[in-house]
């Protein structure tokens, strides 16, 4: 099992586990929103170095971190992100998620979901995972360029 | 941007062309903002009772979205659901915080 599908069997335990526990939800919907962070930043490192790269390489962490939480929200609400039909889906469950992720790791002790809310979420996230797994080469490619680079007037 | 009316018959069409056999009943929609300040679109559909339709629901939110963009609106939009007694379910077994006594 991958890093990423830890966390989103991870996220899928803690929120069908969650009884009334809204700690456990919170912490449900913050891990999937992880999982699909890391996803969309190992799409942009591979595609950037190549999938044949070594992850333990300098070179593979430099561009891993490099994708940002604010500059993802941005890259999906413009274009070309928000036009092509399956990179708009992605984008919208992503920004969906990573709203919901701060409300969960920041807003005082309080309820914020069902257990049916929590659990979509965490499907959400597992079906965005799928999804970027499926795309075809060049959207993969257009998804790591718009999110790793801010776009410049040419 | 779209009008509010506009994008409540928006909402209303998607919701109703996807869950009407499904059971909704109506749908709540929030002009809210995010957590940095963005305007965003916040629906709540309301079901008559639970129905696996976590899935769909995110489909419809792309679509809602889809024709927002359409009309020249580049809200994001959220769509969560409820049914009687869900919201029960949102008691929790937590202790408050406490305050400082001393």
């Amino acid at each position: 099992m991958t890093m990423i599908e830890r966390l989103l069997a991870l996220a899928e335990e803690l929120a069908e586990t969650s009884g009334k526990s809204l700690t456990l939800k919170r912490r449900a919907v913050s891990t999937a929103y992880c999982g699909v962070f890391h996803a969309l930043a190992k799409l942009c490192t591979d595609e950037l170095l190549g999938d044949r790269s070594d992850p333990r390489s300098e070179e593979y962490a430099r561009v891993y971190r490099s994708l940002e939480h604010g500059a993802l929200k941005a890259a999906f609400k413009a274009t070309p992100l928000n036009r092509v039909a399956a990179l708009r889906k992605i984008g919208n469950r992503v920004v969906e998620l990573q709203s919901e992720r701060i409300r969960s790791d920041y807003l005082p002790s309080r309820a914020l979901y069902t257990r049916d809310q929590c659990l979509d979420l965490v499907n959400s996230a597992k079906s965005v995972v799928r999804s970027i797994a499926e795309l075809p080469r060049l959207d993969r490619r257009v998804l790591a360029v718009y999110l790793l680079f801010k776009n410049r007037p040419t | 941007m779209m009008t509010e009316a506009a994008i409540r018959q928006t909402v209303s069409d998607v919701l109703r062309g996807r869950f009407a056999k499904l059971g909704l009943l109506n749908s709540d929609i929030v002009f809210d903002e995010d957590y940095d300040g963005a305007k965003i679109v916040r629906v709540t559909a309301h079901f008559d009772r639970p129905q696996d339709v976590g899935e769909s629901l995110f489909d419809a939110a792309d679509e809602i979205r889809s024709r927002l963009i359409e009309g020249g609106d580049d809200r994001f939009v959220f769509v969560n659901r409820d049914y009687p007694g869900s919201t029960d379910e949102r008691g929790s077994d937590e202790e408050a915080e406490r305050a400082r006594t001393s």
